[in-house]
Parts: C-alpha cells; sequence; structure tokens
C-alpha cells in the first residue's frame, strides 16, 4: 500500500454564479406549451442578466441521486418511518402536467429511500404511483414496471430494482432534454429535492443532532440555484413556486457556510486508486434558524405535495 | 455457388466491421463499454454514466468533456473508467472543484508515474458540486464509457 500526500488547497464555498431574470410579466396561461428555456430566452433587453439553457442543466445534471442521501442517513443508522413519505392514496389530488412531474420527483425520491432501507412490502403502491404519474405525463416508455413490480417481491433483488430504477429515470431525463421539455425535467428534480428535503427535515426535527442540522444546511446551495431558475421563469407556475420558496430562500440567507479544503490523501489499494477528502465544512448557523428552516421545508412539501 | 462465397464473405465482413466504422471515436454508443463498467461496481450502486466522445482535430474542437456532478459528503464513490477498443490513447477522468480546473480533487491518471488507473475510489468530505472531466492522454480522439456509482 503506498501514501501520497496528493494536494493542499483551501477555500471559501461559493454559491454557482447562476443569474437571474428578473421577468416583470407574467403569462397568462399556467400551462405554457414552450419550454422552459425558451420563455428564459425572452429577456427584457434592459436587463442585463439572465438564466443560460446551460445554468438549467447544469442544476438537473449534477442533482444528487436521492439513494445518496438515504445512504448517508442509513450508514448512520439513522431509521426513517412510513408517515415521512407521501401518502399514494389519491394520485389524482395531482392535476396538471406540471404537478404530475413534481409528484412523479417526489415519488421516485420515496422509492430511493424505500430501495435503501429494504421496506419492500411497501414498494408496490410507489410503483403503483410512478405507474400512473409516468404514463399520465406519456412517459412510461421508460420503464420496464412488470420486471420491477416482479423485482420488489424479494429483497434479495433490491439492488436490481435499485439500478433498474437509477437508469429508468436517467433515460427519461435524457429523453426530456432532448425534446427540450426542460420545465418538466427541473419540476421532477424540484420534487426529488422537496421530497428528500422533507424526509432530512422530519428526522433532523425528531433527533436535532448537529449531523442532521448539518444536513439541513447543505441544501441552501441548492435552494438558491432553484430559486434562481424559478423567478427568471414567465411561466405562472413558477412564479408561484419562487414565492412559495422565497421565505425558506431568506431563511437561508442567516446562514453561511464555509468549507476549508484540506489535504487529501491518495492510496494505491489493490491496484486501484483511493482518494480520501479529508475537507471540513463549517457551518455557521444557530438553531433556532434550522428549525424554522425546517418548518417551512415541511410545509412547502405540505403544501405542494400532500 | 463462388458468387455466394463471396456475398457471404462481404456480408460477414459487413457485419463484423461496420459497427466498429459506426461507431469509431467520434460516434462511440458505448452500450458494451457501460456493461463491462457495470460490472465491475463491485460493492457500488449506479448513480449515472458518462459517454465520452471526441474527435477533435488536434487542437480544434474540444478536447474534454465536462460534467457537474453533485458528491455528498461521508459517502465514497467509485468511478470506472472503460475504453473503446479502438483507441488510440487511454481516457483520463478528473475531478475538479469547478469548471474552469482550478484545483484538482482527483485523478486516474498520475502523470508523476505515468501510470493509468480503471478506476477510482473517493472518500468525499464535503458536500456540492465538482466537475467531472474526460479526456484522452496525448491525443484528441477516443471514447469510451464513465460510470459513477456510490457505496452500499
Amino acid at each position: 500500500m503506498k501514501k501520497i500526500t496528493y494536494k493542499i488547497v483551501f477555500y471559501t464555498s461559493t454559491l454557482l454564479g447562476i443569474g437571474i431574470i428578473n421577468s416583470c410579466n407574467s403569462s397568462s396561461t399556467s400551462e405554457n406549451t414552450n419550454s422552459l428555456e425558451e420563455q428564459l430566452m425572452i429577456v427584457d433587453t434592459s436587463l442585463e442578466i439572465e438564466v443560460s439553457k446551460e445554468e438549467i442543466l447544469k442544476l438537473i445534471e449534477s442533482f444528487p441521486s436521492p439513494i445518496e442521501m438515504a445512504s448517508v442517513l442509513k450508514k448512520n443508522q439513522i431509521e426513517i418511518s412510513s408517515d415521512m413519505l407521501l401518502p399514494t392514496d389519491s394520485i389524482n389530488r395531482f392535476t396538471t402536467s406540471y404537478d404530475k412531474a413534481m409528484a412523479l420527483g417526489a415519488f421516485g425520491s420515496d422509492m430511493g429511500y424505500l430501495n435503501i432501507y429494504e421496506k419492500i412490502f411497501l414498494i408496490p403502491d410507489y410503483l403503483e404511483s410512478i405507474v400512473t404519474l409516468s404514463q399520465e405525463l406519456d412517459l412510461d416508455g421508460f420503464f420496464d414496471f412488470i420486471a420491477m413490480f416482479e423485482m420488489a417481491k424479494n429483497s434479495e433483488n433490491i439492488d436490481s430494482l435499485i439500478q433498474m430504477s437509477t437508469v429508468s429515470f436517467n433515460e427519461m431525463e435524457a429523453h426530456l432534454r432532448e425534446k427540450g421539455r426542460d420545465e418538466l425535467s427541473l419540476l421532477i428534480v424540484f420534487g426529488t429535492w422537496l421530497e428528500g428535503a422533507s424526509v432530512i427535515s422530519e428526522i433532523a426535527k425528531k433527533e436535532q443532532t448537529k449531523l442532521m442540522f448539518n444536513r439541513v444546511a447543505e441544501q441552501k446551495e441548492f435552494v438558491n440555484n432553484l430559486n434562481q431558475i424559478f423567478e427568471s421563469s414567465e411561466d405562472d407556475y413558477f412564479n408561484i413556486l419562487t414565492t412559495k420558496i422565497n421565505p425558506l430562500v431568506k431563511l437561508y440567507d442567516e446562514i453561511s457556510i464555509e468549507v476549508i479544503m484540506k489535504e487529501a490523501t491518495m492510496e494505491e489499494v489493490d491496484g486501484q486508486l483511493v482518494f480520501i477528502d479529508n475537507s471540513e465544512t463549517i457551518i455557521h448557523a444557530n438553531d433556532k434558524t434550522i428549525m424554522q428552516i425546517i418548518n417551512k421545508t415541511l410545509e412547502i412539501r405540505n403544501n405542494l405535495l400532500k | 455457388m463462388k458468387n455466394k462465397l463471396i456475398n457471404i464473405t462481404i456480408l460477414l465482413f459487413v457485419l463484423t466491421f461496420l459497427p466498429s466504422i459506426a461507431y469509431g471515436p467520434g460516434k462511440c454508443k458505448g452500450d458494451s463499454e457501460y456493461q463491462q463498467a457495470v460490472k465491475k461496481m463491485g460493492g457500488f450502486r449506479l448513480i449515472k454514466d458518462y459517454r465520452v466522445s471526441l474527435s477533435a482535430e488536434k487542437e480544434k474542437g474540444p478536447t474534454s468533456m465536462a460534467f457537474p456532478v453533485s458528491l455528498t459528503s461521508g459517502l465514497r464513490y467509485k468511478f470506472i473508467l472503460i475504453n473503446n477498443p479502438s483507441n488510440k490513447s487511454k481516457m483520463i477522468m478528473s475531478i475538479f472543484i469547478n469548471e474552469n480546473k482550478e484545483m484538482l480533487i482527483a485523478s486516474s491518471y498520475q502523470s508523476t508515474t505515468n501510470k493509468h488507473y480503471p478506476s477510482i475510489e473517493f472518500e468525499c468530505g464535503n458536500s456540492g458540486t465538482y466537475y467531472l472531466f474526460f479526456s484522452f492522454e496525448k491525443a484528441f480522439k477516443g471514447c469510451g464509457v464513465g460510470v459513477f456509482s456510490v457505496s452500499k
């Protein structure tokens, strides 16, 4: 085993520099057939800041998979309960294609938690919701539901089910991107994030540990990026979302995140390189603000999804 | 009979070599490379795959492909690289903290030892957006697949 000092770097985290279109006029329809990208290109020439398609795609592409946070929680032996997840009854509460896209993301997030925690008895109901929503959005072609239901019968197949779900969601996202349906992609990502943030918030509220409070604070970058993209849209639906998440953005403004990149260690283990990142994240936030963020996140999620 | 044999030979030749011509560097589909990479995940779960294809003529055109990726602190990630058999040089994957390649965090190629690694593992200490860069050593053309996975 060879140990090599790799790099020493220091930096303070900065938010992604996504510009804002401060759009003054909103469209008269709640669902516009133009893609979000097209809407965002209609920029008031008096304004200098705009959100490019690249920035939207960057956000969509870089969004973490729900199985990552579920894995973190499980590694820390934190239990989740089914009442933290979305109810699967009355799926018809999601009426517009935008609502459905957001819900599809949220149920996908819940599936990630159920899979990682191997709660196989709940998986069929969540798969059923994903079937319904994806059919209504004409996106069911990306899922082999027969195989997925079959896999969900046995916990030994859980890895295969996770892989198949991941591939299906990735392919669906690539298809939407190819077709220029960025608005649906964005709402799927938003739904995934909101549901995941809600689970983190529920656990943090219950446990009130530094670990969980830090996980809540870590959402700051994503909330800000999402808000800037929503703000730049002329679509009424996105304007409503902006109004809803603005108070959360303001709460996140009260906390700061400092990242100190420390010496990383590189080891060669059995012919493979392993990098151990020793960097540190220091979160400057008081518990009261974190609790307010938790409550606001849950309020938004329950209002939009429950 | 002779004509039939010639036709069968031509048909076999086309079926054998056409896919590699069609999906050579610059037109790499990457399905078989993806399958190979997935088999090498071991105790990791698939997050995403990256189909890399570069066909720049020397310095003209992009010589690397970049993808933003969110990493979560406390998790170990594995990045697996599979080269297309027609590549003249090996694919390199590097992780930077931003898209301007300001700070290198990890790489599958170590210039000090001139060694390429088919996969790297990265234990993340700081949650945030990083950038994966794919390129080819001393070359501007090539294709392959990078698979991004997380520890079980």
